[in-house]
């Protein structure tokens, strides 16, 4: 049982980068209706223009880390703006150009940086010692900084009225637009928004991880895995899924055999799908 | 009797006018050679580090070549093929560098299931290959099976059965030896050259009595190492022998740093092989890191060639580099030999050659591998101790220093 607390803390670290992934992948659906299938590379985005702002411009990487999540965020408006906009009624075609978006981002990454992986230092070196078992001070950090991300989402999105105007959106596009809402402006703002918190995730894990132009395929995988999970557009849903998944798969890894969590996650879904489409907060249930 | 004697005159007007076409076009071919150059393929993962340092160290070998005359007083031109690493990939490559570029032999590769699916093109196309990164002894096998199609197939370097071996040699002399280490577990990256690695690592450590706790092939992209830690060390083991050729030998690494797990890291972990900066991707977590591959005198020509490269290019090469120096000047040392650059006659050549290379000494047996050991071509192993500081520990004979446990394990 050494284990346990390494089990506690790993999942809800892991949790935590799947619920910043998830939420925005579910809010985007639910305010934009659009499945982006370039959340992932937004994830990437967050990590590689940290070491550009970091390393090349030498900002340091605090600095470096909050102008990536503002730059990420920047290019999520000008992604929805000027791709998305002209489009998005024709739902097919969006998820092409979100697919088309994100190869994009790869090639262009590949291009700039090269193939090669790039490290970025722990912004908390070193480790601390939980029940003996010494943890990354990194870890802790991912844990707090999703929870803080999160926390703050919720006041935004439940006590502001930017928020609630969002959430009406979600609720019902021509409505919102008869109260005088800007839909479009809302779209763009949950883009960006959403975009912001996969680069938040992409750049505290990357300390532990490393960067490479493929590091977002797996999380958004994860991330669509729980959206079905907890049901699509669900954000309540998405959180409890995040924790869920975390823990199991921490569970799958650390007393069965860690290359299964992904074959986990597929199992998952196609249970989902088959056996509870809606899945466990469908947005036919949120609503009511 | 008729037939036979129609057939003669057949065969004899055929010489006839093959001797004409010789003679004809003789001062034609002898004025081209002298400007004609001899045409060597690079090929790799050219945007990766693994196929850059090919591309740089056969660039570094072509100009010294062509700065000495050449290769029978013909130039070296260089033409690159980007594999990306996977096999569709590499036979686009291939293809491009046989058929449209018309090169005369070709260095480099990287990856194993890449290679392999070059092996047929590599015989359809009789185009010396000499391999100087993936480490799959099954791309080798065809040679002696079936000599006469695949005797264009070469290997500058280590296959894994042969990488496999030298850990097993590390594990009895230095981690039991030196340290009284017993007890072991493999990682190995869920790929064919790894399997194969691991599947001779285990035969050989209960051949040395290292008894073998654990054991597991993780999915490469594995962002996780703790589970494996965890297992590992409920197994007792006090060693952990990784195999791994991508980006997860960084967080391995940094992953058994932060968590100071009591486990001996050593094997092959090919991030670590980037002398000049694993260091400091790791911000100096790999300190106590055992691994293959580093900057020793396996040669006279290995530290002057380290130099040169690093001066050049700010970067210790990657080992596909090393070998790729090697492979060029060896095709120049065929050729001279053969005293031709017929592929068939730098194929003979190339089986004769004994070859003071960067990385030892290159003779090739009858699979077309490298001969290996610390008199041929050594595997050799560094440990980390400081920032471009991997200090040469085995074999004893290029020793620069003695194997040191993690300090959180004394």
């Amino acid at each position: 049982m050494q284990t346990l607390p390494t089990i506690l803390l790993f999942g809800l670290a892991t949790s935590g980068i799947y619920a910043l992934m998830a939420v925005g992948v579910a809010l985007i659906y639910g305010v934009g209706r659009i499945i982006n299938f370039a959340h992932g590379a937004f994830y990437t985005l967050g990590a590689y223009l940290t070491y550009l702002y970091a390393v090349r411009f030498g900002l340091g990487w605090w600095a470096g880390a909050a102008l990536a999540i503002l730059s990420v965020a920047a290019i999520a408006i000008a992604f929805d703006r000027l791709l998305i906009e002209p489009i998005r009624e024709r739902e097919v075609i969006v998820w092409i150009m979100t697919f088309a978006f994100a190869f994009a981002v790869r090639e262009l990454i590949v291009l700039t940086f090269g193939a090669r992986p790039y490290s970025i230092p722990a912004f908390v070196p070193g480790s601390v010692s939980i029940l003996g078992q010494a943890i990354a001070a990194q870890r802790l950090l991912v844990v707090a900084a999703s929870v803080l991300a999160l926390g703050f989402l919720w006041g935004f999105l439940y006590r502001t009225r930017t928020g609630k105007a969002l959430r009406a959106v979600a609720l019902n596009r021509t409505g919102a637009h008869l109260v005088g809402i800007p839909v479009q402006r809302a779209h763009a703002a949950v883009m960006a928004i959403s975009a912001g918190l996969a680069a938040l995730a992409g750049i505290v894990i990357s300390p532990i991880n490393v960067v490479t132009p493929d590091m977002g395929l797996e999380p958004l995988l994860m991330a669509f895995t729980i959206v079905i999970f907890g049901g699509i557009g669900s954000l309540k849903g998405s959180l409890l899924a995040a924790l869920i998944v975390g823990y199991a798969g921490a569970l799958v890894s650390f007393l069965w055999a860690p290359e299964l969590v992904t074959f986990m996650a597929l199992v998952v879904v196609f249970s989902v799908i088959l056996v509870r489409p809606t899945g466990l907060f469908g947005l036919a249930v949120e609503r009511a | 009797m008729g037939a036979k004697s129609r057939s003669i005159r057949r065969r004899e007007f055929l010489a006839g006018c093959a001797g004409a076409g010789v003679l004809a076009g003789w001062p034609r071919v002898v004025r081209g050679a002298a400007a004609e150059p001899v045409k060597i393929g690079v090929l790799g993962p050219l945007t990766d580090f693994t196929g850059r340092d090919i591309q740089r160290a056969a660039e570094i070998a072509a100009e010294e070549i062509n700065g000495a005359g050449g290769i029978l007083g013909r130039p070296i031109q260089l033409f690159s093929g980007d594999s990306e690493g996977v096999p569709e990939k590499a036979i686009q490559a291939w293809q491009q560098l046989t058929a449209r570029d018309q090169v005369h032999a070709v260095v480099g590769g990287f990856r194993s299931g890449a290679i392999l699916a070059l092996v047929p093109h590599v015989a359809r196309t009789r185009t010396p290959f000499i391999i100087t990164g993936a480490a799959s002894p099954d791309i080798m096998t065809p040679v002696k099976e079936k000599y006469a199609q695949f005797k264009y197939l070469f290997r500058a370097w280590v296959n894994s059965e042969r990488q496999a071996l030298s850990l097993a040699f590390v594990c009895r002399d230095i981690l039991k030896g030196q340290t009284g280490f017993m007890r072991f577990a493999i990682d190995a990256e869920n790929l064919k050259w790894a399997r194969d690695y691991a599947g001779v690592l285990k035969v050989k450590l209960k051949e040395y009595n290292l008894e073998l706790v654990y054991e597991t092939y993780h999915d490469p992209a594995t962002t996780d190492f703790t589970p494996i830690f965890k297992a590992a060390q409920a197994g007792k083991a006090q060693v952990l022998c990784q195999v791994i050729s991508n980006q997860a030998g960084y967080v391995i690494v940094k992953q058994w740093r932060d968590q100071r797990v009591p486990l001996a890291l050593v094997g092959n972990n090919n991030p670590s092989y980037l002398v000049s900066s694993f260091w400091k991707d790791t911000e100096g977590k790999c300190k106590y890191e055992l691994s293959a591959y580093t900057k020793a005198p396996l040669s006279s020509k290995s530290i002057p060639f380290w130099n040169k490269f690093e001066q050049r290019f700010g970067e210790t090469p990657f080992y596909t580099g090393t070998g790729a120096y090697d492979a060029v000047h060896l095709i120049k040392v065929a050729a001279e030999a053969a005293k031709s650059i017929d592929r068939d006659a730098l194929v003979a050549a190339l089986e004769k050659v004994n070859y003071e290379g960067v990385i030892g000494r290159i003779r090739f047996d009858d699979s077309h591998e490298a001969i290996t050991g610390p008199d041929a071509v050594p595997v050799s192993y560094g440990q980390w101790l400081g920032d471009r500081q991997k200090v040469a520990i085995w074999p004893e004979k290029f020793s620069q220093g003695k194997y040191q446990p993690p300090e959180w394990m004394k």
